[in-house]
């Protein structure tokens, strides 16, 4: 469970790679279905919307980190920025914002890894405590 | 190391304000480098724009001199690295590197191929998909402008031409700026930036550090002898004094071992011990 959060940044890291490449790697969209998608939204737009992104969810990783809540979304986290590669390599602007994205990905995974860590690093501790005081008892 | 309270407190908000302003500075300077090139497309763009109409007269007469002169004197600016004007054909009619000059230019180079993709070459364009950036055989980078010289009644009505009324595109000029300039402007920019991000990582880390070194740390710490010494069978130590949750847990402390403390000297005494209250 603890290593949710690497597993995360391994598969971040993995689609960064192929994204590096502008999507090279895949087959191109037939332009059939690029029409059928239609205009895609200027770069700015897709910067604010990662601005904003990026905002909420270290806010939203803080709270769970303040409420020692268990609830993790490194995962979706990595839909949300594959999104954003998505949308800035249609919007032809890969090349220009790639390392905001995964500078954007490297950030909230790396919060996101680090309260996986530091809340199992927790519950493995109370658990140890509640098998100590167990083993004290037997002896006594 | 991340176990320690500090690293628990440093680590998520220095992590988190400086990935924030990296992200920020990362979009802002692409928003910036766009906005730039962008300007200095519309500059180039204007500038051959005053090309085109400060020959428009030696063309219309046809003098060929003074048109050699205008493209030679315009070459030599600083900045421009090459100034020509090819006809339909493209074949070089004038050039600021007098070499080029009755040579075919390719079709297929990155500046022509945006109008010569298909079997008919496009005869108007949007003022951005003019330009074009490449690197030069000399290494520099290059922003360049085609701007076709279209067809005119004066044109195709004078007396010394020969082009014919449905001839649309008579030739292009092109011309090609270096780029040195708008690279040196964001190299600087990418290095303030870099500053500005180390700064706030500093102020981050280095104010949180100081404000929980000064209101946690050091008063957990004291604390901590406090109770090391008071365990250790030390007596009439007086606990630290904070006014927050920390002084409140050293003042419970200190009232805990005196009270631990009397009931051991009655019972020593052969008293009975008083009653919890």
């Amino acid at each position: 469970m603890s290593n949710r959060g690497l597993w995360a940044m391994a598969l971040f890291i993995a689609i960064s790679t192929v994204a590096l490449r502008d999507f090279s790697p895949l087959p191109t969209l037939p332009e059939t279905v690029r029409a059928l998608l239609g205009r895609p939204p200027s770069a700015l737009m897709i910067s604010g919307a990662l601005v904003l992104y990026t905002f909420s969810a270290i806010i939203l990783i803080l709270s769970r980190m303040m409420s020692g809540s268990g609830q993790f979304g490194a995962f979706s986290h990595v839909g949300y920025l594959s999104a954003f590669y998505a949308f800035y390599h249609f919007a032809r602007a890969l090349d220009e914002n790639f390392w905001a994205v995964f500078a954007a990905g490297f950030t909230i995974l790396a919060l996101e890894s680090y309260h996986i860590w530091n809340h199992y690093s927790e519950e493995i501790r109370k658990e140890q405590e509640v098998l100590d005081a167990i083993e004290q008892s037997r002896r006594d | 190391m991340f176990k320690s309270f500090a690293a628990k407190a440093i680590v998520p908000p220095a992590l988190a304000v400086t990935g924030f302003v990296i992200v920020c500075c990362l979009l802002l300077y692409s928003v910036i480098k766009t906005d730039m090139l962008n300007d200095t497309i519309r500059h180039e763009t204007n500038l051959a724009d005053t090309i085109i109409k400060s020959t428009r007269y030696a063309m219309l007469k046809d003098d060929r001199e003074m048109l050699r002169n205008i493209i030679g004197n315009i070459g030599q600016q600083k900045g421009v690295e090459q100034v020509r004007i090819f006809n339909k054909k493209g074949v070089v009619a004038f050039s600021a590197h007098h070499a080029e000059v009755n040579t075919i230019v390719d079709k297929k180079a990155p500046g022509c191929i945006a109008c010569h993709a298909g079997p008919v070459a496009a005869t108007s364009m949007g003022r951005m998909e003019q330009a074009r950036r490449f690197i030069d055989a000399r290494g520099r980078s290059i922003i360049a402008i085609t701007a076709p010289v279209y067809n005119e009644p004066e044109c195709f009505a004078a007396p010394c031409h020969v082009h014919t009324a449905e001839q649309k595109v008579l030739g292009i000029l092109d011309i090609g700026l270096s780029e040195e300039p708008l690279q040196r402007t964001l190299a600087t920019l990418r290095m303030r930036m870099t500053v500005f991000c180390l700064m706030i990582l500093a102020l981050t880390v280095g104010g949180v550090s100081a404000l929980l070194q000064r209101n946690v740390l050091m008063p957990i710490r004291e604390l901590w002898e406090y109770v090391s010494r008071t365990r250790r069978g030390e007596t009439g130590l007086k606990a630290p004094v904070y006014r927050d949750e920390i002084g409140e847990l050293a003042r419970s402390f200190q009232e805990m071992a005196a009270k631990l403390k009397s009931r051991d000297d009655d019972r020593e005494g052969g008293s009975d011990p008083p009653a919890d209250r």
